[in-house]
C-alpha cells in the first residue's frame, strides 16, 4: 500500500485497461472526467459514484491501493481479524504502528480508549496473564457503547477488542447491549456482530458464568445458518457444544470430534486454540484469549 | 445526505466531542448545518470524520448513505448461491447502464457472461460456449490486477471453462502476486487466488485431467505457506488434494479419506452448503450415498 496514491492515474488506467471510453464512463459530461484523470479538475462524489458503477470500480479496490479510503481503526481490525487475532504477528505489530502513525496528530475520546486498549493488550501479551483495565477505562468503554443507540463498525470493533479486558457484569451489559444493536440494525453489521458474540460468549464460558446459555444460544444458532467464515463456524460449534450439553462424556467426545476434524484439514493453530481453551474452561483458569 | 447529518451529530455527541472538535478544515457553522442537512460536504466527510468520531467508509456503505453501486448482487452468480431471478435483475441493471455508441468492455463481457450463466443453469449444461469465453479471455487478459468485480467474473466462469483455459487465467494471476518471482501481494489476494486455483482443479477432476489437477493442488499448497490458516482455503486444499489421490489410486483408504474430509465440511459451512456439496459429490460419482449413512444432516 503506497502513501502517494494517484488517484486520477489509478482511475485513467483502471478505466482504460477495461476497454472503456470517457463516455461510457460519464456520458454528460466526458471531458470533465478526462481533465479529472489528468489531474485538472475534481469531480464531485456523488458523480464519482456513477462513474464507478459504470467502471465496475469498488472503494475495496481503492482500499485495496490506498489508506484514505479505510480509516485508522478498520484498518487495525481488518489485519487483526487476517491474523485471527494473533497479536504475535509481525504483520500485527506492523499495523498497530501505522495505526499509531497515523492517529498521531489527532485527540479524541475514542482515540485514547483505543490507545488504552492497545496497550493493556500488549501488557497481557508481554506477561501472560489476564489483566482487567482499572475501573475507571472500563467505566468509559461501557458508557460509551451503552450509550450509543446507533452502532458503527467502530463501536462493534471496540467490544471485540476489549472484552477480556472488562469485568464480567461489564462484559455482560455490553454484550446485551450488542445483541440489541444487530436486531435493530437487521444485521447490517452481522460480520462483527459474530466476531463479538464468538469472543464474549468464549470468555464468559471459560469464567463459568451462568447466563450464557440464555443469552446467546438464540444467536449462535442462527449465526451457525447465516454466517459464512469458516474458522468462526468452528468456534461457534465449540460454544454450542459447551453449552447444550450436561452429560461431561459426551461433550469430552464431541470436543474431541471437532479437534479431530480440524487436525484432518490441518487447521493446527485451530486444533490447539480448542484444545487449550477447552482445558481453561475444565480447569476454571482464565486464559489470555485476545 | 441527512441521514450522514444525522448520524454524525449522533456520533459527535455520543463520543462526547465539540463541533470544533470534529470540523477539521471547514468552519463550525459549516460543520453545523452539515449535521441538519442544509448542506452537502459528503466529499471529504469521512476522511476528515474518520478519526474523532471512528467512522469508515464501511459505515456508509452497510447503511446505504453511500451507494457503492446500484448493482450489488454479483454473489448470487456463484454456482453454489445460484438465484435466478437475482440474475435477471443484475443482468437488467448491467444494460441499463449502457451508454449507447460507447465501447465499455466491462459490461459488455459482465452482460454476455450472466446472460451465458443464465442459459446454463436453465439448460443444465457444464461448459460455456466457446464464443463467451473468448469474449471472457480477450478481456481478462488485458488486466494488470484484477478488481472485485473481475474477479467475481472470473470465479463464476471457471467452472463451466475447459480447464486448459482456466489454468491459465489462474496461472496468470499467480503471476500477477507474484512479479519477478517476489511474492508480494497481499494474504487477502493469495486468499482468492487458492480459491480460484480450488474450482480449476475440480474442472481438472470432472475432466478427468488427473496430472493437472495434481499440480494445481501442488500449487495452492505452495501458495497456503504465504497466508495465516484460514478453513475456507484449507478446506478446499484438504478436498481437492484427497479427491485427486482417491480418483488416482482408488483404494478404501484413499476413499476413505476423501469421504471423511468432506464430512468435516458440516462443521465449517452452513448445513444447506454442507447438503449440497455432499450431493455433488454423490452425483459426480464420486461417492456413494452409503459413503453418508451416518451422516445425520443427509
Amino acid at each position: 500500500m503506497s502513501d502517494a496514491f494517484d488517484m486520477p492515474a489509478f482511475l485513467k488506467q483502471f478505466r482504460s485497461e477495461r476497454g472503456i471510453t470517457l463516455k461510457a464512463a460519464y456520458p454528460e459530461a466526458p471531458s470533465t472526467l478526462s481533465r479529472m484523470e489528468n489531474n485538472k479538475n475534481t469531480i464531485s462524489a456523488d458523480r464519482l459514484h456513477e462513474i464507478m458503477t459504470r467502471e465496475g470500480l469498488r472503494y475495496w479496490d481503492l482500499q485495496v491501493h490506498s489508506d484514505q479510503f479505510i480509516s485508522p481503526f478498520k484498518q487495525l481490525f481488518d489485519e487483526l481479524v487476517l491474523e485471527r487475532f494473533n497479536f504475535e504477528s509481525p504483520r500485527i505489530g506492523e499495523a498497530i504502528n501505522r495505526y499509531r502513525i497515523r492517529v498521531a496528530d489527532r485527540s479524541s475520546k475514542i482515540l485514547s480508549i483505543t490507545a488504552a486498549v492497545l496497550n493493556q493488550i500488549t501488557l497481557m501479551i508481554k506477561t501472560r496473564n489476564v489483566i482487567k483495565l482499572d475501573e475507571k477505562m472500563q467505566s468509559q468503554i461501557e458508557a460509551l457503547l451503552l450509550s450509543n443507540d446507533d452502532w458503527i463498525f467502530y463501536d462493534y470493533g471496540l467490544l471485540r477488542l476489549s472484552a477480556q479486558l472488562l469485568d464480567t457484569e461489564r462484559l455482560v451489559l455490553c454484550l446485551t447491549k450488542a445483541i440489541r444493536q444487530n436486531s435493530k440494525q437487521s444485521g447490517r453489521y452481522l460480520n462483527y456482530f459474530a466476531m463479538v458474540l464468538e469472543q464474549c460468549c468464549l470468555i464468559l464460558v471459560m469464567r463459568h458464568y451462568s447466563g450464557v446459555h440464555a443469552l446467546c444460544e438464540d444467536h449462535l444458532s442462527k449465526l451457525r445458518v447465516d454466517y459464512f467464515d469458516g474458522l468462526d463456524a468452528i468456534v461457534l460449534n465449540f460454544i454450542l457444544m459447551q453449552e447444550r450439553i450436561c452429560d461431561a462424556e459426551l461433550r469430552a467426545n464431541q470436543v474431541s470430534d471437532l479437534v479431530s476434524a480440524a487436525k484432518l484439514l490441518e487447521l493446527n493453530d485451530m486444533a490447539n486454540f480448542l484444545e487449550r481453551i477447552d482445558k481453561a474452561i475444565q480447569t476454571g483458569k482464565e486464559i489470555v484469549l485476545l | 445526505m441527512t441521514e450522514l447529518g444525522d448520524l454524525v451529530k449522533h456520533l459527535r455527541k455520543n463520543r462526547g466531542l465539540t463541533l470544533q472538535a470534529t470540523s477539521g478544515r471547514w468552519s463550525q457553522s459549516s460543520m453545523s448545518r452539515f449535521e441538519n442537512g442544509e448542506i452537502d460536504l459528503t466529499d471529504d466527510v469521512v476522511k476528515e470524520l474518520a478519526i474523532p468520531l471512528g467512522l469508515d467508509y464501511e459505515d456508509l456503505i452497510t447503511r446505504n448513505i453511500l451507494r457503492e453501486s446500484s448493482i450489488n448482487r454479483w454473489e448470487y452468480l456463484a454456482s453454489e448461491q445460484w438465484h435466478t431471478e437475482a440474475a435477471r435483475d443484475l443482468l437488467s441493471n448491467l444494460k441499463q447502464l449502457q451508454v449507447e455508441n460507447a465501447r465499455n468492455d466491462l459490461l459488455k463481457t459482465a452482460i454476455t457472461v450472466v446472460s451465458e450463466l443464465l442459459d446454463v443453469h436453465a439448460q443444465h449444461r457444464r461448459i460455456m460456449h466457446d464464443d463467451v469465453v473468448r469474449t471472457l479471455n480477450d478481456y481478462l487478459s488485458k488486466l494488470s490486477e484484477f478488481s472485485r468485480i473481475d474477479g467475481i467474473l472470473f470465479s463464476v466462469c471457471t467452472e463451466y471453462v475447459p480447464v486448459q483455459i482456466g489454468w491459465r487465467w489462474v496461472l496468470h494471476q499467480i503471476r500477477m502476486l507474484e512479479p519477478a518471482g517476489n511474492m508480494q501481494a497481499t494474504p487477502q489476494r493469495i486468499r482468492r487466488v487458492i480459491s480460484f486455483c480450488g474450482t480449476v482443479a475440480e474442472r481438472a477432476a470432472l475432466e478427468g485431467r488427473l496430472t493437472l489437477m495434481q499440480s494445481i493442488v501442488d500449487e495452492m499448497y505452495r501458495l497456503k505457506t504465504y497466508i495465516p490458516e484460514n478453513a475456507n482455503q484449507q478446506f478446499s486444499m484438504a478436498i481437492s488434494r484427497a479427491l485427486c489421490v482417491d480418483l488416482t489410486e482408488r483404494t478404501v483408504v484413499s476413499h476413505d479419506k476423501f469421504v471423511a474430509v468432506l464430512k468435516t465440511s458440516h462443521y465449517i459451512f452452513p448445513t444447506d452448503v454442507h447438503r449440497s456439496m455432499v450431493q455433488y459429490t454423490i452425483e459426480q460419482g464420486w461417492a456413494t450415498a452409503e459413503d453418508f449413512a451416518d451422516d445425520p444432516l443427509i
